[in-house]
């Protein structure tokens, strides 16, 4: 076993837990998985089958701990070479960690755990890839704004008071704002960089009446997909801080897959406590709003046919599935589900960070296939979803595909709909 | 061939069950010794009461709902395969029972019981060995080529070999139930003296001897080990 291999397994077994080692121990290699992903169904590329990804992490650790590693051919764990380890490098890089596969096992074995214990172990192994160093880069600058916020503060607040002037000049009412760092506010708002996650948001708050404060940090978390839980609990823990300090009883995450699934069920194992607020997607307190009666839409306002892509974060890995589509429901006129969809909707190609890495557009638009003709098969003019890294993939996919069809998000549907009177 | 017959008979049927209690314990000790996972990372929609989780984890045991879904083919030879072997394994009861505390209500004989048994084990068999083959030659091409090992030709062949020899005990040749019963009995009360020496069934019972022993070692640990692993992602949180 090469020097390489073997620092990466060393800091493999460091992560190792209960639930993979029953992987470890009883898949079955029935491969029913490669027919759920959407990578494998696009490439061929056995390097993209989630049963065959696992299982060059599996060869490896068998080649050191089965009891008849002294036949290397025999147990399956012959040949770990430097291609082997550069296999094993794109089977965990190249995953959108989407999980359909896990969703179509019999046994329910999650590859992505596998991938949480071999991404810090292939990168303190050394073995380069593209993709962490882009997540490295943005969970830093995230880091890096928690640990200096009153530096950061100043321009954030600037550049809002530019989008609250923007908001008034766009809406003619003079009353709308986006207040920041306002204590005993009920909702905290946490966006992405960019208006386009703040000002729909905004407007829904102010139509709705809310009682609602936008956070200083960025939503999503880079070191999750790093699979740097130290880095993720650090920037989860930022927004954590400011809710409790605000004393928000519920934090609304804007549209983001993993920053929801991140907030809503990780974040509290991570740092061990219960929230004392609720974690809420965008899309969940808008359908409050429309049940609520406190908001009108008027559905004219969208007349064409509208499809919605379950991103994986948000439905499969985080339980929003019904929401969305009684938000559009109620918002467009002509709704069309995608076929699967909800917990079996193909994943669309850009999660797990993929969506960031330059290196990886060909990669992801091969692998969107699937998505392309799902969204192709509806008719639909425009695509709706909850996640910003979906609607970047779908927009690529739209253009290369050459769909034709416009990506917005679920909120600037609503937006749009939105009656004030 | 006596040496022989008499240690397949009387002496590795205890090692075989002394290795398969000790391995299914030392499996699963092993498990228990590794920390469960900080975070569990669950699918949704998921459970929200314990009956709710249960009847996720069970309703996978025993109808494989997501594998049905993602590829029927492979479905119906995994599902009618394992049913097959379930009801065959239930059917191996009568080396114990004559079930009568079951048949007995129904108003069956002996001979109905007999009877009854020789087609519901036939129909079993039958579609165990046509299942099994099915998995079994799906490893030969494609993706499944690369990512089969050793282990997993072997376990499937063993398999394959238990039902041939199981069915050639029905076709091929004659099995006192009685003798058998009276076999088994002495041997779980360690006195074995009934030796019964059918070739057909000195091969079957070697190879599930050699299946016992193996069991606990490899990918056959899905059986217990998948009613855990879908506890992981569909247990209540």
């Amino acid at each position: 076993m090469s020097n390489t291999a073997q620092a990466f397994l060393q800091n493999f077994e460091r992560k190792l837990n209960r639930s993979l080692k029953y992987y470890l121990d009883i898949c079955a290699r029935c491969g029913a998985c490669s027919d759920a992903c959407h990578m494998y169904v696009a490439t061929r590329d056995p390097v993209h089958a989630p049963a065959y990804r696992m299982e060059l992490i599996r060869r490896l650790y068998k080649s050191a701990h089965s009891p008849l590693r002294m036949f290397p051919r025999l147990i399956g764990a012959d040949g770990v070479d430097e291609k082997f380890i550069q296999d094993l490098s794109r089977a965990v890089w190249e995953c959108t960690g989407c999980r359909r596969c896990v969703a179509h096992c019999p046994f329910g074995i999650d590859v992505t755990v596998f991938f949480t214990a071999a991404k810090p172990a292939l990168v303190a192994a050394g073995v380069n890839s593209p993709a962490p160093e882009i997540y490295s880069m943005v969970a830093d600058a995230a880091l890096e704004r928690g640990r200096n916020v009153e530096l950061y503060k100043g321009l954030f607040l600037e550049q809002v008071k530019s989008l609250e002037d923007q908001l008034r000049a766009e809406t003619g009412d003079p009353t709308i704002e986006i207040p920041v760092g306002k204590k005993g506010a009920r909702v905290l708002y946490v966006a992405l960089a960019g208006s386009h996650t703040i000002l729909p948001a905004a407007k829904i708050f102010h139509a709705a009446r809310e009682d609602w404060t936008l956070s200083v940090f960025d939503a999503a978390n880079y070191a999750f997909f790093l699979a740097d839980t130290e880095k993720a609990k650090e920037i989860a823990r930022n927004i954590v801080e400011e809710a409790k300090s605000l004393g928000v009883k519920v934090v609304v995450i804007t549209e983001c897959g993993h920053a929801y699934r991140v907030m809503k069920h990780l974040a509290p194992k991570w740092l061990g406590e219960e929230f004392p607020f609720e974690v809420k997607s965008i899309v969940e307190i808008i359908d409050e709003y429309i049940r609520e009666g406190r908001i009108k839409l008027r559905k004219e306002a969208i007349k064409e046919p509208v499809t919605y892509h379950d991103p994986c974060q948000l439905a499969r890995n985080g339980g929003v599935i019904e929401e969305p589509r009684r938000v559009l429901k109620a918002a467009v006129l002509d709704f069309r589900e995608m076929t699967p969809n909800g917990e079996k909707n193909w994943c669309c190609g850009g999660g797990g960070g993929l969506v960031a890495v330059p290196d990886f557009e060909e990669l992801r638009v091969k692998t969107g296939k699937k998505k392309a003709e799902q969204v192709r098969a509806t008719g639909a003019r425009i695509v709706a979803t909850a996640c910003e890294n979906c609607k970047a993939q779908l927009k690529l996919l739209s253009e290369r595909y050459n769909l034709g069809v416009q990506v917005v998000g679920v909120m600037d549907l609503v937006a749009e709909a939105l009656s004030f009177s | 061939m006596q040496v022989f017959s008499f240690l397949l008979l009387a002496v590795t049927p205890y090692v075989a069950v002394a290795i398969f209690l000790a391995g299914i314990a030392y499996r699963l000790l092993s498990w228990l010794r590794v920390p469960p996972p900080a975070v569990r990372f669950l699918l949704h929609p998921a459970p929200k009461s314990t009956l709710g989780s249960l009847l996720a984890v069970v309703k996978q045991f025993l109808f494989y709902p997501s594998l049905m879904s993602v590829n029927p083919k492979l479905w119906l030879a995994a599902w009618t395969g394992h049913m097959a072997l379930f009801g065959a394994l239930i059917g191996h009861g009568r080396l114990i029972t004559e079930y009568t505390f079951v048949f007995g209500p129904l108003g069956m004989d002996k001979h109905a019981i007999d009877q009854f048994s020789f087609m519901a084990g036939s129909i079993a068999g039958l579609i165990m060995l046509a299942a099994f083959t099915f998995l079994l030659l799906r490893r030969f091409r494609g993706l499944l080529r690369k990512l089969s090992t050793p282990e997993d030709y072997f376990a499937l062949s063993l398999v394959l070999g238990l039902v041939i020899t199981g069915l050639m005990m029905r076709f091929a040749t004659h099995i006192d139930v009685e003798a058998m019963r009276l076999y088994f009995w002495e041997l779980a009360t360690f006195r074995p003296q009934h030796l019964p020496e059918n070739p057909f069934f000195m091969a079957h019972y070697a190879l599930a001897q050699l299946l016992l022993a193996y069991f606990p070692f490899g990918k056959l640990m899905h059986s217990i080990g998948s009613l855990l692993t879908n506890s992981v992602t569909r247990w209540k949180m």
